[in-house]
């Protein structure tokens, strides 16, 4: 397999290539540290001391500029230095404006090249410029948040400017968008921070409007994202049902005195026939009122507060990846994780491949559990009656239903 | 034949045959991804379809997560057929 031999000593040669530049990098690294002027500027950047900063940052003149570039790409390699004080400095140094501009133009200089860092070496080499605890949890925002991870991390004073970066290394966004999120994200943090250089670094009352001023609009921007828009989207009722849902879970006492008032058919006798099949030559339908439906079909109406007396059909065939429930009047996270604890159509085309049912019919059937008011008249007189239909289509030996 | 969380329900509805468990709403066959509690389930309200009286409401005896769910014995239910 000349290929194969090809493609393992590509691998192998990569492979090297990154350990060489690993250890270029982790020797430049080491000579910074251990060179007695960068120890000096490491200890001024941990100390956070503006002042000190500022009079180091001055010390070089016209260069001035380049030694806070300098500043602030060593605060980044030498994680866990907190950036702030540079940006603080440079207000301090070189005004508001162009004190800004520096410091937004060199701290994206090194989230750049801290996601270039993670991205070219992996998670090992991340974790040591990050704390592998502050990753993992930078992981989970990532995972549910993507791009607009780096946004608001950019936006919220509280999260590490560089564990953002290094994280966002590591999961599989484009270079471009990191970046394009990082610049905008920064600016008005950078503008504020300058500002607050440049009066003085030194105003309490000033600390804590920045302070609030960020962590408003970190806010702003998690309400503007696609899963909060559409939580902020959803009716009140709603979210007071579903909250309700989830009550009711917590304290079972709740939902038998729901049951105590709740609307009920009343039957004087009990339907009966007996069944004399033996299982493995019986055929199963399922009848839930989950509030199970396909993806692709009409969702139960969660407008009307007497809820939906409609049903709806569900293929035998039908992928547990093609169902999904909509139902605000219980708490469904677990049965949304899986649908068989409402509706066990897997279960019950398991026990058929085994031969332990004859099988399943062609069609299923779901129900919207909430049916109140005028609604329940309707159940009964046009919905039920549908369904008898529909059974009578395919006729099973029995029906397993299944309540949410 | 019908599964049940709310027995004070199941009994004013009378479904031909139930089996009621004590359990949370949304969960009548158990957990996520427990297919063992979920197949304990299923065989009991099979069993019942065979075995339980018209309009009886058998209470099963799991505790929800307290309990060590096994496989079922045998799914061979119902008259012996040759």
């Amino acid at each position: 397999m000349p290929g194969a031999g090809a493609g393992a000593r590509v691998a192998a040669s990569l492979t090297r290539r990154r350990a060489a530049a690993l250890l270029v990098v982790a020797g430049v690294v080491t000579a910074l540290a251990v060179a007695t002027p960068v120890r000096g500027v490491v200890t001024l950047l941990a100390a956070g001391d503006v002042g000190a900063i500022r009079a180091w940052i001055l010390e070089f003149g016209i260069w001035a500029p380049i030694a806070s570039v300098v500043l602030m790409l060593l605060q980044t390699v030498v994680a866990p230095l907190p950036s702030s004080p540079v940006t603080f400095a440079n207000g301090l140094v070189f005004g508001v404006w162009w004190g800004a501009l520096l410091s937004w133009a060199s701290a994206l200089a090194a989230a750049a090249v801290a996601f270039g860092l993670s991205r070219a070496f992996g998670r090992p080499v991340a974790e040591r410029f990050a704390t592998s605890a502050a990753l993992a949890s930078a992981d989970t925002f990532f995972a549910r948040w993507g791009v607009w991870a780096v946004l608001v991390g950019r936006l919220l004073p509280v999260v590490s400017f560089d564990v953002v970066s290094y994280a966002a290394g590591l999961t599989p966004m484009r270079f471009g968008a990191f970046l394009l999120a990082t610049a905008i994200g920064m600016m008005p943090g950078t503008l504020l921070y300058a500002w607050l250089g440049h009066v003085g670094g030194t105003s309490a009352a000033a600390l804590l409007w920045t302070v609030a001023a960020m962590t408003a609009l970190g806010l702003l921007v998690v309400a503007s994202t696609p899963a909060v828009r559409r939580w902020l989207a959803t009716p009140p009722r709603r979210l007071v049902n579903r909250l309700i849902a989830r009550r009711l879970n917590a304290l079972p006492v709740l939902g038998r005195l729901w049951a105590r008032w709740a609307r009920t058919a009343a039957r004087p006798d009990v339907p009966w026939t007996e069944l004399r099949r033996p299982l493995r030559r019986c055929r199963a339908a399922i009848v839930t009122t989950g509030g199970v439906h396909r993806t692709d079909d009409r969702p139960f109406d969660m407008t009307n507060p007497d809820g939906d007396p409609s049903f709806r059909v569900i293929p035998a065939a039908a992928g547990i990846g093609d169902l999904t429930i909509t139902h605000d009047y219980y708490d469904h996270r677990d049965a949304g994780r899986d649908l068989n604890l409402v509706f066990p159509l897997e279960r019950f085309r398991e026990l058929a491949q085994e031969g332990a049912l004859g099988g399943v019919v062609g069609s299923h059937f779901s129900f919207m559990g909430h049916i109140d008011g005028p609604l329940v008249g309707r159940l009964e007189t046009e919905t039920i009656p549908e369904l008898l239909v529909q059974l009578r289509v395919d006729p099973p030996d029995f029906v397993f239903l299944v309540p949410a | 034949m019908s599964v049940s969380v709310l027995r004070e329900l199941t009994l004013r509805v009378r479904p031909p045959r139930a089996v009621f468990v004590r359990w949370p709403f949304g969960h009548a066959l158990g957990e996520p991804f427990n297919r063992t509690q979920q197949r304990t389930i299923i065989h009991a309200a099979l069993t019942a379809l065979y075995r339980a009286a018209p309009g009886a409401l058998i209470e099963l005896p799991y505790r929800w997560r307290r309990e060590r769910y096994t496989e079922p014995a045998s799914w061979d239910l119902g008259p012996a057929t040759t």
